[in-house]
């Protein structure tokens, strides 16, 4: 993580994301930009890794923001950062390619360790809102042919494993029921997005229950 | 008038008014003959008086013997109306020839009769002939009338509804026939005495020319009915057969029962096509049942005139009923195809068709209350606005109560079924929505089955086998299939009765969807409300606050303002689904606290799901109890114990931190308003002091 992009318009909001995005990933650049219009003239200029996106501001929706940014650089990590978790908001901006959301309230302790399991393959996304996800795009999962053949492709234990995180268990939780290190998790974790080619555990969740595992 | 009889209404209502002025002209005939003001009968081979019907005739005893008129003498056989049946051409001339004698007497200003009473002593009468009087006319006079009419008049009913029929046409030719050798019947068998005998050889030969004729267009309705199984063209040798027969009877050559011999052929023929028609709805029990009634109908009639009327002289023998009372076979006939109209559609005809007769009848009761009204003597302007005024007033009243009977017995009203309807609408699954809309249809309909189907518009199939209903809203459509558990045919009017149902609930479905709409939309801005002002502040609040105590209440906040939020939801939620926010809300809670949380749960949790409402007071409890863990204990670990059955939801809080006794707690906000919040969900919260840790105990019913 190099760069990272803070879009926010409440200046102490900007101030704290500036400091959780330096503690979590020391030495990292941060730009700051209070609207889209700011914001859509950086990504012309700038290369980013990370993108923390508010969603409401003076001149519009952050999910544009995200769009521009995830079609720009597919490699950058987005992460919606708001105050509010509900579908109305979240869903527009995890659609238009958001890996994950931060809430603004929380300690900010607790947020740079939700940003730090990015470089672990899982970006910030409460199981609670994984799940409605997944309720919500329940018609769009793929066919069976797809699911049968991604079924093989996980191991039984992966497929354990999938089945507690899309339960909305935390990884530590994880290796507490399964009887195993978190750091096993991480890695069952890491290979079943590989193997789905997914980034999030919505997806985790949408695959998992195409899959008739939940 | 082209324009007037366009229409099939007009054009029976015109037949109906010819037939009515055929008949009123066959009475005048019959009450213009000389009457001797008795009527006869024979008995035992002797003329005798059956019964004195006026004035003139009231010097003759009933059951005197008739002797001899004007000095000729008077035979059993003078009486004779089969004649026809048992006399050949020179007989038939004889028979003509006394007829023409005794018609001139009677038409003589006296007439002389003899006739011998109990006790055989004869007597003379002068009686001065006086014209017939209407109460005297036989029954059988009154029976044929009757059925030439009516035969007449229902297959023309059929004919104006499927002028292209095949079926239809041979039926309305056959109907038309069977009226022109009923009348004739109707004149010879209006006469007490004599007829002029050249009258009624015309009456004779008129008579049978229609039974030929009826024969020949008979045959020809079951070749054509309901499958055409000889092309029409060639059929056409029938009339002329029968043409045939009845110039060789005109110019007396040949046999005198050609015509007889003829007609039984043509019922010959009638059966075999009959029979052939049968064959080939073999498979197909809808055409076979309706096929069943109309042979019913059609064969019991024929038979019955077979035996009755057309073997017996074959065979030499008297026919075994009077050719009169034959007419009421062809009565059966014609009824009973008029009635199979409705329940098998004969002709492919239709409830429908019913409507134009009630029509009918309301024209035939105007008209006919007018004709009595004036005949009683009122003024013809008066008898006219006080014909309507009755016919209004009794007649549209019955006929709408006739309509009901027939055609709407059984069809609920759309006021009687709107509740069902509305509860339809707002069941509050769809499945239940579905549930209960197939359960109204099979109530109507009594179906065989039911079975879901993608049909755009209601209609029948299979000539009423089968309805198509046409979906509404989120429900499917149908395909009903043997209305009345088979014993019925669906009509069109099922179907338009359907389809409106199903148009009427989509309405009510798109009123509540627009209620739900709107109340989303309210919730909705409410929400962006809170979010916008509340939630901004808040965050302020706790930007300034961090790092102080009061961070914490202030991000308290923030949480139960998005659970209200998230009440505002109107779907339930899976109690899996809500034990999972929770343990993931206070597992992040925990980890930044530095405590650790050790939640449990069932493994098998009941199936129950949590209104939002419920949802958000509970997530606020476990919040609070949480929050008051952490603030005042200091705990290392927290215990989260859940237990769930189909009936109670049981949460059980307890923490290893430094215990003080419940017993010293101030009841404070926090611990008031949790109580209160379960208490409003009928639970409650217990406090149990173990001696080591401090255990709180949420409960609450699962309804």
């Amino acid at each position: 993580m190099k760069v990272v992009l803070i879009l926010d318009d409440m200046p102490e909001s900007q101030e704290m994301l500036r400091e959780v995005a330096q503690k979590a990933f020391p030495g990292i650049c941060s730009c700051c930009v209070a609207d889209v219009a700011g914001a859509l003239t950086m990504l012309r200029q700038f290369q980013f890794d990370l993108a923390l996106i508010d969603l409401s501001l003076p001149d519009g929706n952050g999910t544009t923001v995200i769009e521009a940014m995830a079609t720009r650089f597919p490699d950058c990590v987005i992460v919606v950062a708001t105050i509010f978790d509900d579908d109305e908001h979240l869903f527009p901006a995890l659609r238009a390619g958001a890996h994950g959301y931060l809430l603004k309230d929380q300690a900010p302790e607790q947020m740079v360790k939700q940003l730090r399991g990015i470089t672990e393959g899982h970006p910030p996304l409460s199981p609670s809102v994984a799940r409605r996800l997944l309720d919500h795009f329940r018609v769009e999962h793929e066919s069976p042919e797809d699911v049968a053949a991604e079924d093989i492709l996980l191991t039984p234990r992966e497929r354990e494993v999938l089945v507690q995180l899309t339960r909305g268990i935390s990884i530590a939780d994880i290796g507490e029921v399964m009887s195993i290190s978190r750091h096993t998790v991480s890695d069952h974790v890491k290979n079943i997005y590989r193997k789905l080619n997914i980034s999030s555990r919505a997806e985790a969740a949408l695959r998992a229950k195409g899959m008739g595992l939940v | 008038m082209r324009q007037f009889l366009a229409k099939p209404t007009y054009q029976l209502l015109t037949i109906w008014l010819l037939c009515l002025a055929a008949s009123a002209g066959a009475i005048w005939f019959a009450t213009h003959q000389p009457s001797l003001g008795m009527n006869f009968k024979v008995s035992e081979g002797q003329v005798r008086v059956a019964k004195v019907t006026a004035a003139q005739g009231a010097a003759v005893a009933p059951g005197a013997r008739l002797l001899r008129i004007n000095g000729m003498d008077i035979r059993a056989g003078d009486l004779d109306n089969d004649a026809d049946m048992t006399l050949n051409f020179d007989g038939l001339t004889a028979y003509y020839a006394r007829l023409n004698t005794l018609d001139a007497m009677l038409h003589g200003q006296t007439v002389t009769l003899a006739w011998a009473d109990d006790q055989d002593a004869v007597h003379e009468t002068v009686i001065q002939p006086q014209p017939r009087l209407l109460g005297s006319l036989s029954a059988a006079f009154w029976v044929v009338l009757l059925v030439g009419d009516l035969c007449l008049f229902i297959s023309a009913w059929v004919y104006v509804l499927k002028p292209r029929d095949w079926g239809a046409r041979m039926f309305v030719l056959s109907g038309l026939m069977l009226m022109v050798s009923a009348y004739p019947t109707a004149i010879m068998y209006s006469r007490e005495l004599a007829l002029s005998g050249n009258l009624f050889r015309a009456m004779l030969l008129t008579n049978h020319f229609g039974a030929t004729m009826y024969g020949a267009t008979i045959a020809p309705m079951f070749l054509l009915y309901p499958k055409i199984l000889v092309s029409p063209r060639h059929l056409l040798w029938l009339p002329v057969m029968a043409a045939a027969t009845f110039i060789a009877e005109l110019a007396e050559v040949g046999d005198e029962q050609n015509s007889i011999v003829f007609m039984a052929a043509a019922m010959l023929i009638s059966v075999i096509a009959a029979v052939v028609q049968w064959r080939l709805t073999r498979e197909q029990p809808l055409e076979r049942a309706s096929l069943r009634w109309f042979l019913l109908a059609t064969m019991v009639g024929l038979m019955l005139l077979t035996v009755t009327l057309i073997l017996p002289p074959l065979f030499g023998l008297l026919p075994l009923i009077s050719t009169g009372y034959a007419f009421v076979f062809f009565l059966i006939m014609y009824v009973g195809i008029a009635l199979g109209l409705r329940k098998f559609r004969l002709f492919d005809l239709d409830e429908w068709a019913y409507r134009i007769l009630l029509w009918m009848a309301g024209a035939t009761a105007v008209i006919a209350m007018d004709i009595v009204l004036v005949a009683v003597g009122l003024e013809q302007t008066i008898s006219l606005s006080l014909t309507l005024l009755l016919c209004g007033g009794l007649y549209f009243p019955f006929r709408q109560w006739l309509w009901q009977r027939i055609v709407n017995r059984q069809t609920p009203s759309f006021e009687s079924l709107l509740p069902e309807l509305s509860a339809i609408a707002f069941a509050a699954t769809p499945v239940s929505q579905r549930e209960r809309w197939e359960a109204l249809l099979r109530r109507l309909h009594d179906p065989l089955e039911l079975k879901t189907s993608d049909a755009q518009s209601g209609a029948i199939l299979d000539e009423g086998l089968r309805m198509q209903v046409p979906g509404c809203g989120t429900l499917p459509a149908y395909t009903l299939h043997y209305a009345g558990h088979g014993a019925r045919l669906f009509s069109s009017r099922d179907a338009i009765f359907a389809a409106s149902l199903s148009q009427l609930l989509e309405q009510i479905m798109s009123g509540r969807s627009s209620y739900e709409q709107g109340v989303a939309q309210e919730r909705l801005r409410i929400g962006r409300d809170l979010h916008d002002n509340i939630g901004a502040r808040l965050l302020k609040l706790i930007h300034h606050l961090r790092g102080t105590p009061n961070a914490e209440v202030a991000r308290d906040a923030m949480k139960d303002l998005r659970t209200a939020i998230a009440s505002m939801d109107t779907r339930p939620v899976p109690l899996r689904n809500a034990l999972a926010d929770w343990r993931a809300e206070a597992d992040a809670r925990c980890e930044v606290a530095g405590c650790r949380l050790h939640w449990q749960q069932n493994e098998e949790l009941p199936a129950v799901e949590l209104a939002p409402r419920m949802k958000a007071t509970l997530e606020s409890v476990v919040r609070e109890i949480i929050t008051n863990a952490l603030k005042h204990a200091s705990p290392k670990r927290i215990d989260v114990e859940i237990s769930a059955d189909a009936h109670v939801l049981r949460a059980s809080v307890c923490n290893d931190g430094e215990i003080t006794d419940p017993l010293t707690w101030k009841d404070g906000y926090g611990l008031r308003s949790m109580r209160g919040r379960l208490e409003e969900l009928s639970g409650c919260l217990h406090i149990a002091p173990a001696q080591d840790k401090v255990q709180l105990i949420a409960e609450v019913p699962l309804l």
